[in-house]
């Protein structure tokens, strides 16, 4: 079975709980950090180094919706769609991007550059409508000010 | 009128650093507490000062931390709510990204009043810049001698680690949370055992919400008469409330309990954008029950609102004004919670996806004169019968909108269904927003 994260990795968070069933979600995490998304083969690894059933990790895969079975696109767009955001339009960013893109929500562009998908709120209600793209926050952002930022993200 | 006391570093350069914090007094408490308090003292002085949890249900937090049992052989541990996702909050996310030693000092502290060990952070998933600093300032506070093995020299220790959600708005329940941090799906246990008893690995737990035990620092350096004097009778201090929606200055406001929420509205969020009226108000986040226009002149505290049949809960102001249409806002409420039902208990995790059914089947113009009782029937079948609060949260709001604009919900196009009537699919955001 192949080593996804290094001895050192896989101590410093078992360290810090007092089982190992425990340093399931910090493992899975640090997986799709490594590798994008979360495979069977790593669902498997994650068993086996915490000493779990596959199921028991099936389970958390799948109750968690930020564990990620598939491989997606270099850039992961996330719409929040909660109150906050749709009193200010959120519909009609979410609609832009799926013209924009060509794809609809849960998929990804042919050239494999971005996914989009729909989140619940991201808390960032003073900055709503608000779109996530990666690790980063944009808002309030105009289907405009999307596109900039989408032909950014393609160059880069 | 804005006060300034749990945000008072927030504008200051580089806040989120340490040595910003201990400039402006922190962990000055902290070494205070370990040089010359007891435990007891430490749980006396934050009883006296009338805190009540922040995070929804604004349990007094003193009492709770009672119950934990003070012989019981096995380790305690200590969790923090960092699992900030009620549409329409966001004030936990503004103090680990500009704060965060003020919760780090406030864990040790309360870890202090319950003699745990082991506190976890529980941070959302989505809180890339809030995880980064909240870890940074663990590790500052680590390498000053703050955290770890017999802190400031004391006999007391303590480690916090960070554990990260992975995107399940459930977790943010307290036995969901343990239940995650244990590594395993986020589905609430039945109570009791409460957590204080057998919460996390089976131990004596204590979960507190981020801004709770950010009040503590505060409570033990100034005192609980200065702290209980900030607030009303019964629940002290200041709360940050973030008020969002359709206001010209969405964002995050610290005021004291009992502010008038018609205040807050005009004077802090600048009014209703467009110069336009309020049709309704949600006032503590996605799961209170709403307030209609004639409802608004209340003061914004745990009880006058419990007693206005809604909640201050988050403290998450949602402003809706005229134009909006309720049904598809409600719609918007219900799937939210439909999604993040847990699937556990049959109650919620039907009657949530029945209630968007028949939501999204008025909005295709094919409702019928019934839809109203029944939708609030499903609700009362809702509230009560389910394991977590999770089922309540989507009847509250269900009961709420269809009393208070039944219309809406009624054959034929409601009031602000769009143009000329015409349009079967109105957008939250209203005709023209």
């Amino acid at each position: 079975m192949q080593q996804i994260l290094s001895k050192n990795e896989v101590q410093e968070l078992l360290g810090r709980y007092p089982n190992k069933e425990a340093a399931l979600m910090p493992v899975l995490r640090a997986i799709q950090m490594k590798e994008g998304h979360i495979s069977k083969e790593a669902e498997h690894y994650a068993a086996a180094i915490l000493e779990l059933h596959p199921s028991r990790v099936r389970e958390v895969v799948a109750f968690y919706s930020m564990f990620r079975e598939k491989p997606e696109g270099k850039h992961l767009i996330l719409v929040c769609e909660s109150i906050s955001c749709a009193l200010l339009g959120s519909e009609t960013i979410l609609e832009h991007l799926k013209k924009r893109l060509a794809i609809g929500v849960g998929e990804t562009t042919a050239d494999k550059c971005f996914t989009l998908e729909t989140a619940e709120c991201l808390a960032c209600c003073d900055q709503a409508p608000s779109v996530m793209i990666n690790d980063e926050l944009f808002g309030p952002v105009t289907p405009e000010e999307l596109d900039g930022i989408l032909e950014e993200k393609m160059k880069g | 009128m804005i006060v300034k006391v749990l945000t008072r570093n927030f504008d200051k350069p580089d806040s989120h650093t340490l040595a910003v914090y201990e400039a402006g007094g922190g962990y000055r408490t902290l070494r205070k507490v370990l040089e010359s308090w007891t435990p007891e003292q430490v749980v006396e002085e934050v009883k006296a000062s009338n805190l009540r949890g922040r995070g929804g249900a604004g349990f007094p937090t003193a009492i709770k931390w009672g119950f934990v049992p003070k012989d019981s052989p096995k380790p305690k541990y200590i969790c923090v709510n960092a699992d900030e996702g009620e549409p329409g909050t966001f004030k936990d996310r503004h103090i680990m990204e500009q704060d965060p030693h003020l919760m780090v000092e406030g864990t040790i502290l309360s870890a202090y009043a319950i003699g745990v060990q082991t506190a976890y952070i529980y941070i959302r998933g989505e809180f890339v810049l809030a995880g980064e600093r909240t870890e940074a300032a663990i590790a500052e506070a680590y390498a000053k001698g703050y955290l770890g093995e017999n802190i400031l020299g004391s006999s007391y220790s303590l480690d916090i680690h960070v554990h990260y959600g992975a995107g399940s708005y459930i977790c943010g329940e307290e036995t969901a949370l343990i239940e995650s941090i244990e590594g395993k799906k986020g589905w609430p246990r039945v109570k009791p055992p409460f957590p204080a008893v057998e919460g996390l690995f089976g131990c004596p737990t204590v979960v507190n919400n981020v801004e709770t035990l950010a009040n503590v620092p505060l409570i033990l350096d100034k005192g609980a008469a200065w702290f209980a004097g900030l607030g009303t009778e019964k629940s002290g201090g200041t709360k940050l409330f973030t008020i969002s929606g359709h206001v010209n200055r969405p964002g995050l406001y610290e005021l004291p309990m009992g502010t008038p929420l018609l205040e807050m509205i005009e004077e802090q969020a600048g009014g209703v954008t467009g110069g336009k009226k309020i049709k309704a108000v949600i006032p503590g986040g996605a799961s209170c029950p709403v307030l209609a226009a004639h409802e608004l002149d209340i003061k914004m505290d745990f009880n006058t609102l419990m007693a206005a049949g809604s909640m201050l809960g988050s403290g998450g102001v949602i402003v809706l004004a005229e134009g909006t249409s309720m049904l598809a806002a409600l719609l918007n409420l219900e799937r939210f919670f439909a999604h993040e039902s847990c699937g556990q208990c049959t109650p919620c995790r039907e009657g949530t996806r029945w209630i968007v059914q028949i939501l999204e089947r008025i909005e295709r113009g094919e409702g019928t004169a019934g839809d109203p009782d029944t939708l609030i029937d499903i609700a009362e079948h809702m509230a009560g019968r389910t394991v977590c609060p999770l089922g309540e949260a989507a009847a509250g709001p269900v009961k709420s909108f269809v009393k208070k604009f039944r219309d809406e919900f009624l054959p034929g196009p409601g009031p602000d269904a769009g143009p000329s009537g015409t349009e079967h699919h109105p957008q939250v955001a209203g005709q023209d927003g």
